[in-house]
């Protein structure tokens, strides 16, 4: 239940890392969650899906590297260097 | 493509919170515990039993988290002490956030003793620190005494175990050594209590090391 939770805070996390400018490139993100985190992934994966909806993010997807401990981090996001769209010149 | 690198805790905003939290609250010189526990186990009958007992010894003050209705509330309510209800309204777990505006309703310096019932739950409230002193975590005897083997991650974040409804151990096949050693086995510095809040067996013990953590936090 609390997934959606946590895939809002992963876009707002996002938001706050990438450029405005270069919002609609983002591709990927990348994650890290601990075999401990409490995190089922598929719910996750699910919820970010939803989180996405209406936000330049729609595009991108999770990638999630399960390690051990209870990590539950935002290690990365891959852009597109020239979105679609087209970003700032 | 290129790659923007992030490493940031998805938690990070609850963290911030509860760090918040723990400053104020150490500001107030209180001492704060995170009550945790599934449904039912007796959180809020030892948070009764637990404030009749320290009456006129400790100011408690209560932070309850329920899904729905102020239940709890009214409950502690009848025993004198000031109580602040959030609802989460279905959210599984109380969070950093709420329990700071709950905090600004109450009178910190008039409180010893800061206890916060979190929504009855043994997986989701183990991973977001209230800026606590401690996580005690509940279980009772009719739940059986493999639950700290299945539900690892809220033993491991909490530093004390109070194994309630002793009193119903002749008729449930839980064997308490069994329970406290499992728990041991995920957190070996768990300190353990063993009560009944229908009997009023082992509260003296846990009152008396209650009062002596609020002691040694003002000494
Ligand atoms: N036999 C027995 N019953 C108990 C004991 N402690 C609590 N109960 C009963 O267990 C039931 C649940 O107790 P509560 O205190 O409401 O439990 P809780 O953990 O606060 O429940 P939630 O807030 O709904 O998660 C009540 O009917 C209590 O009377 C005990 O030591 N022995
Ligand atoms: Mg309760």
């Amino acid at each position: 239940m609390h997934e959606l939770g946590l895939a809002q805070s992963i876009v707002d996390i996002i938001r706050a890392n990438v450029p405005a400018g270069r919002a609609a490139g983002v591709r990927e993100v990348r994650l890290r969650v601990g075999e401990t985190a409490g995190v089922l992934v598929e719910s996750l994966e699910f919820c970010f899906g939803v989180a996405v909806v209406g936000t330049p993010y729609a595009s991108a997807v999770l990638v999630v590297d399960r390690v051990p401990g209870h990590d539950l981090q935002v290690v990365s996001v891959e852009l597109d260097d020239d979105p679609a769209g087209g970003g700032t010149p | 493509m290129s790659v923007v690198t992030i490493e940031r805790k998805v938690l990070e905003k609850n963290d911030a919170f509860a760090a918040e939290n723990r400053r104020r609250l150490a500001e107030a010189r209180l001492f704060a515990i995170n009550v945790v526990s599934s449904p039912g186990a007796g959180k809020t009958s030892l948070l009764e039993h637990t404030i009749q007992r320290l009456d006129g010894r400790l100011r408690i003050s209560v932070v309850e988290g329920d899904v729905q209705t102020d239940l709890d509330a009214q409950r502690v309510a009848r025993y004198g002490a000031p109580v602040v209800q959030i609802v989460t309204n279905g959210g599984c777990h109380l969070e950093a956030k709420l329990v700071q505006d709950a905090l600004a309703r109450l009178d910190l310096a008039a409180t010893d003793l800061l206890v916060i019932e979190n929504v009855g739950n043994l997986v989701c409230p183990a991973n977001y620190d209230l800026g606590e002193a401690m996580k005690v975590v509940l279980l009772s005897t009719t739940e059986g005494d493999d639950k700290p083997l299945k539900y690892p991650a809220m033993f491991r974040n909490a530093s004390v175990l109070v194994v309630n409804k002793i009193d119903l151990l002749p008729y449930v096949p839980c064997d308490v050594d069994t329970l406290v050693g499992n728990a041991r086995t995920i957190n070996p510095a768990l300190r353990v209590f063993q009560v009944s809040c229908t009997t009023g067996a082992g509260l003296d013990d846990w009152c008396t090391w209650l009062a002596a953590q609020v002691t040694a936090l003002r000494a």
